[in-house]
């Protein structure tokens, strides 16, 4: 099983002027999308390790992105306060939202990819609408109070981790708000691929798995270090391994029951800024500082 | 070019010659008629449209009409004729797709023809498009009915005329039937002829059929003799078809020596194959007629069209037969074996092995062991078995020897109880111990068989009693099976709070019955007749259980003091029982233990919530019990901690979402009010409360706000309803908003909403406190004085709650205004209200102030009840609102001329004495509460 882990190089996607801030596969794994700190979005091929297309708009750095379902369009947000719609064959940019107040930390699109939900730095979640052509948000969510640094998406849930420590679940089917407070500073947000457990990467050098219906604390996993830096986290393609990343340019795996360490790599020559594993396949994808995107496989 | 053919001269004419009407003969005319050239010579009356081929398009009608009948579009004279239905239900298969081409008339198919690109007759090198077109041509011809069914072969169909190729091809020579190459092609053929040769020779080694080969050989080499180049003959000419398989199936593909064995063999066994094959055919053919029994059948006789098996099949079993025969007349019989091949018919090349060295393996049945009992013993089920079923050893004496009674007896408890398997042990360890003897019917073995069997008998009926125990339960079955034990409460998905409050309140109208009366012969209660009767009635029905029976004496009380009487009750009731039950033991530790037992934790800490206000507000009271419940250690800190909330997304989010909004039909969130109710009954602290009801206060302003930002901007008259819903509009406030005059048109309506709305919960707020705080005060009925203002000092203060509740710009500004004109120059304001500003401060609130207060809010509330349907109409409808305003708004400006400037003026001093009111009333509830008066309280109302 743990042989199975992505940890051998495959290809390593070179192309960025700066530090790489986050990496996203599309819905079907075959492309990934990156930005970073140059302000550009490259589109890549990571099995071919080519360089398909940069998408050049945004006027500062570019923080995140997420990827329609039908990978027709994709979205991107940064430090320039306004979240970027971009059409994917022809790069231009369909729509520029309001955006927040201040900088966009993190983007996602609903699962039906009507709407897009950010979070930022102004401590509010806000929805927008891709079907009509208002660039207002339709809601604002400011119950926040420090910075959102990630979010995640169900089919009727906003899941966002905040740096004042706590998860917000946002039920729009119940109309209610479940706050789960874990007292340290968030830093990611990842779904299991159950649907059942939230992994909520921490300031403390510490993911902690959450069980989504009760609020509990499954389980911690330490080992990887995580005090500064916004970071990403998730779970293999088979909920079996946690997947985090280190400041130091390691990657972690461990087993998901038990929290050993399974297995550390250096990965990076400074510190990973964004995870990203296939969807189906053992495939990761890492972004770092170093300005690299690497590739993955077992 | 066609008029220049028909004359046949070699003139050239080019146009159409004008011609003379007079010199036109007859014939002429109306060959010129036909043709539709004469209709330029005739009168436009005489003239009609016709087509190419000469037929009238227009017919009737004054020439006008279009018949659409027989005469030039539909080919039948009823024209376009309905058709009868047909089903095609059982002949779905004829549907045939019908093409454009279909329904195009002759002109329109010519014209499409043309239009195809196809291979000038000269240029048709190959003849494919001649090929081609006598394809169609026959196609067509097979819709006729024809002497040979079905398509005709392409091949029987070959191009009419001779292509160019075809006859470059001849003028070099060739001739038809011949085939194109050069000659040594045919020489690179003859390596592979060779090689073919070779194989034949290899195959046919050791066969009798060699007689084959030189006609092959012949038949080849007369070819080479020939030295042409091949023929172009055709294969299926050249190879007839002469066996039942698929056309294009070669059985020899891969296995071409095999074809030639197959031939050899067929010229081999001409003769036998003649005589053989009518074998199976002699048996059908005796059932018919024409040939008798003794007839011998000659060739001329054979069934040409013989549907039996094939000669080639029977050939090929027939030769199996033979060969089988032969292998049994040479070899002894032995295992048949499919991969041995016998006789003279092993492969060539190989020869057959003098002995056979295959050898089938025998295995031997599995050996079983010779104390394999097959049937399963039940230890237990035995045991018990033959202590019931055996029949009792005789009664035994017991040895005279007390040693070896002690060994016996305990030799028979140890093996009663743990198995034979015990005694086969100690048989074969104390063989030689003679104290054991009895073991091997030795002395003593009569007194050992019995106690045995004593022994065994016992436990068995040990055994039947376990089993006649009663079944574990389900938690218990779930225990030992390693499930996750039920959640001990029903109501898991009911928040803590709630869960707390549900209880308090079953338990304040339920019951449960306690086992056994217990009597109390003291009186905890005897200073109090009433409370003494009202224990007594409780410990009453606390043994009878169900629901809580009203005490007689009990209606006057409050519903608060009544559960607080219950709970005391309760606990000295408890107490009570445990002085009872255990005198002298631990009062204490029992009474936590019971409430342990019997309270859930949210009765526990209702109680404890309740006994927290007891002690707050009457200290002399009865607090034993009380003191026990020592204060838990919060568990709140521990990480992670779930807290859940009302959330409201907007129908919008909802819609995108795909998810029905939760808050349909419901125009605001769910207000806080019942926070607040909550709030009203927890007084843990003051000061904690006091900082509880500004965020209350300032939470429910910024729900506000949220939502005021939130929504977009839609109606007036529609954002205004959800805040009307909420609060009570004091009807003053009201008419301060709408009564208003000129001057105050400025502010805008939301704001004054808001207002409304902060100044109605902070209101509410107050009501409720209203008593306990008078209590914690320790005030004493004041006279009715006149409305105090605030001092400058408190400034801050009242800034800090007007943040929290209003957060609005305009209502800031206000206050200080109202703040400045206070303590500067106020130019309206009697000077009767400065007076009461410099006294009232922080820590000395007036205690006239909230007598006044009180007053002043009963008034308001009578005001409100009798004005209720003016304010409920106002409230009700915006528009309305609206429109009275505006009308009132005419009248003041009709009365504009008329009235005097006092008038507005003393509107607005009663206007800013309004607002001052219940400014300070907030500034009041929020400064009482957070000074900290640890006055005794008097005992008011």
């Amino acid at each position: 099983m743990a042989d199975q882990l992505p940890r051998r190089e495959a290809v390593v996607l070179r192309g960025h002027e700066g530090p790489v801030l986050a990496v996203r596969f599309n819905s079907d794994g075959n492309y990934c999308i990156s930005c970073g700190r140059d302000r550009v979005l490259c589109l890549w091929n990571p099995q071919k390790g080519l360089r398909i297309k940069s998408y050049n708009a945004h006027a500062r750095e570019v923080r995140d992105v997420a990827v329609v379902a039908d990978n027709s369009k994709f979205c991107s947000c940064g430090a320039d306060r306004q979240l970027f719609y971009w059409d994917v064959p022809t790069g231009r940019v369909i729509r520029k939202f309001r955006g927040h107040d201040s900088e966009v930390n993190t983007v996602k699109f609903s699962e039906n990819s009507t709407v897009i939900v950010s979070g930022g730095y102004d401590r509010s979640v806000r929805a927008f609408d891709c079907r009509s052509h208002s660039i207002e948000p339709i809601q604002v969510i400011e119950a926040f109070s420090d910075s959102v640094t990630s979010l995640c998406m169900t089919r009727t849930e906003i899941i966002a981790g905040s740096v004042d420590g706590s998860i917000r679940t946002f039920d729009i089917r119940a109309g209610r708000v479940y706050r789960d407070d874990l007292g340290h500073p968030i830093n990611s947000v990842a779904l299991s691929h159950d649907g059942k457990c939230t992994l909520a990467g921490c300031l403390d050098s510490t993911l902690r798995l959450i069980d989504r219906e009760t609020g509990d604390l499954l389980q911690e996993y330490k080992g990887h270090i995580n005090k500064s830096y916004k970071t990403d986290s998730c779970l293999t393609n088979t909920d079996a391994h946690v997947v985090g990343s280190s400041e130091d340019g390691r990657i972690y795996y461990w087993d998901l029951v038990d929290s050993s360490v399974v297995s550390s790599f250096k990965a990076h020559a400074s510190a990973v800024t964004s995870i990203a594993y296939h969807k189906t396949e053992p495939m990761l994808v890492t972004s770092s500082i170093d300005g690299t995107v690497r590739v993955w496989t077992p | 070019m066609g008029r220049g053919d028909d004359d046949g001269s070699a003139l050239v004419v080019y146009g159409t010659p004008l011609e003379n009407s007079d010199e036109l003969s007859a014939r002429k005319r109306a060959k010129a008629l036909d043709k539709g050239t004469l209709r330029q010579q005739q009168p436009v009356w005489k003239q009609d449209a016709r087509d190419s081929e000469g037929r009238r398009r227009f017919h009737g009608a004054f020439t006008g009409g279009f018949s659409a009948g027989y005469f030039n579009t539909v080919g039948s004279k009823d024209g376009w004729e309905p058709k009868t239905f047909k089903s095609s239900r059982g002949s779905r298969a004829d549907m045939r797709q019908h093409s454009a081409y279909d329904y195009m008339d002759d002109e329109e198919r010519r014209e499409m023809d043309s239009k195809q690109i196809g291979t000038a007759q000269e240029f048709d090198t190959f003849g494919f498009t001649a090929a081609e077109y006598a394809r169609r041509e026959a196609t067509q011809e097979t819709n006729r009915p024809a002497v040979i069914p079905g398509f005709v072969p392409d091949e029987i169909i070959v191009p009419p005329t001779d292509s160019i190729g075809v006859k470059l091809l001849r003028k070099m020579g060739w001739r038809h039937g011949r085939g194109i190459g050069p000659k040594h092609i045919a020489a690179s053929s003859e390596v592979k002829r060779e090689g073919r040769k070779a194989m034949l020779a290899l195959a046919s080694a050791g066969s009798s059929s060699q007689d084959a080969g030189p006609s092959l050989e012949d038949s080849e080499t007369a070819e080479e003799q020939l030295d042409l180049p091949p023929t172009s003959v055709p294969d299926f000419v050249r190879k007839i078809k002469d066996n039942v398989h698929g056309l294009g199936f070669d059985p020899f593909q891969s296995a071409p020596e095999f074809r030639h064995a197959k031939d050899y063999r067929l010229d081999d066994d001409k003769d036998k194959v003649k005589r053989r094959t009518l074998r199976p055919n002699a048996v059908t053919m005796s059932k018919g007629f024409g040939i008798g029994a003794l007839e011998e059948m000659g060739d001329e006789d054979e069934d040409v069209y013989a549907t039996g098996p094939h000669p080639e099949m029977m050939v090929l079993e027939d030769e199996e037969l033979e060969r089988l025969e032969k292998i049994e007349k040479k070899a002894p019989p032995r295992p048949r074996l499919p991969t041995v091949a016998v006789g003279k018919d092993a492969l060539p090349g190989f020869k057959l092995a003098s002995e056979n060295t295959y050898q089938a393996e025998w295995f031997h049945p599995p050996v079983v062991p010779p104390d394999y009992v097959p049937v399963h013993k039940f230890v237990a089920a035995l045991d018990l078995s033959q202590s019931q079923s055996d029949n009792a050893p005789l009664e035994a004496p017991q040895p005279e020897d007390k040693t070896l009674v002690k060994l016996i007896d305990g030799m028979a408890i140890l093996v009663a109880r743990s198995g034979t398997q015990l005694e086969a042990l100690s048989k074969e360890k104390n063989k030689e111990n003679p104290l054991f003897q009895f073991l091997f019917g030795g002395p003593g073995g009569d007194y050992y068989t019995r106690r045995l069997w004593e022994e065994r008998s016992k436990r068995g009926l040990q055994i039947q009693s376990n089993r006649d125990r009663p079944k574990l339960g389900a938690s218990e079955r779930g225990q030992a099976l390693g499930e996750m034990p039920l959640q001990k409460s029903a109501l898991p998905a009911i928040p803590a709070e709630d869960r707390a409050r549900l209880q308090a309140t079953l338990n304040n109208t339920f019951m449960k019955p306690s086992a056994e009366p217990t009597k109390t012969n003291r009186l905890p209660f005897e200073d109090d007749p009433a409370k003494q009767a009202r224990y007594e009635q409780f410990v009453k029905d606390k043994y009878t259980g169900g629901l809580r029976k009203m005490n007689k004496g009990a209606q006057q009380l409050t519903e608060a003091q009544r559960a607080q009487e219950i709970l005391e009750f309760e606990a000295v009731a408890h107490a009570a029982r445990g002085t009872v039950s255990s005198s002298g033991a631990n009062l204490l530790g029992k009474l936590a233990a019971s409430s342990d037992r019997f309270t859930s934790g949210g009765v526990e800490q209702a109680g404890k919530f309740v006994k927290s206000i007891e002690e707050q507000q009457s200290p002399n009271q009865l607090s034993v019990p009380s003191t026990n419940y020592a204060p838990q250690p919060s568990t709140s800190l521990s990480y992670p901690r779930r807290t859940e909330e009302p959330w409201r997304p907007l129908p919008l989010l909802c819609k995108r979402f795909d998810v029905l909004d939760p808050y349909t039909g419901q125009s605001s969130l769910a207000k806080p009010k019942s926070r607040i109710e909550s709030l009203t009954l927890a007084t843990p602290s003051e000061s904690l409360f006091s900082s509880k009801i500004t965020e209350a206060l300032g939470s429910a302003a910024k729900d506000e706000e949220v939502q005021r930002e939130s929504t977009p901007p839609v109606d007036e008259g529609e954002q205004q309803e959800p805040e009307e819903k909420i609060a009570e509009k004091p009807v003053d406030l009201y008419k301060a908003i709408f009564s208003d005059d000129e001057e105050e048109e400025a502010p805008s309506q939301p704001v004054k909403n808001v207002d409304a709305a902060n100044a109605a919960l902070t209101r509410l707020v107050a009501d409720d406190f209203l008593e306990s705080l008078g209590k914690e005060l320790g005030l004493a009925v004041p006279p009715p004085m006149p409305v105090p203002v605030k001092a400058p000092e408190d400034s801050s203060k009242g800034q800090t709650t007007q943040d929290t509740s209003g957060g609005q710009p305009e209502d800031i500004s206000k206050g200080q205004t109202t703040e400045d004109t206070s303590s500067g120059q106020p130019q309206d304001i009697p000077k009767g209200h400065i007076k009461f500003v410099k006294p009232s401060r922080k820590g000395e609130e007036p205690k006239a102030d909230i007598q006044k207060e009180r007053d002043e809010k009963a008034q308001a509330k009578d005001a409100q009840y009798t004005s209720e349907p003016e304010d409920h109409a106002t409230t009700k409808d915006d528009k309305d609102q609206r429109r009275s305003r505006d009308k009132r708004k005419d009248k003041s400006r009709d009365r504009r001329e008329e009235s005097s400037k006092e008038r507005s003026k003393r509107k607005r001093r009663e206007r800013k004495e309004r607002h001052k009111r219940h400014k300070s009333k907030r500034r009041r509830t929020s400064s009482s509460t957070s000074s900290s008066s640890s006055s005794p309280s008097p005992s008011c109302s």
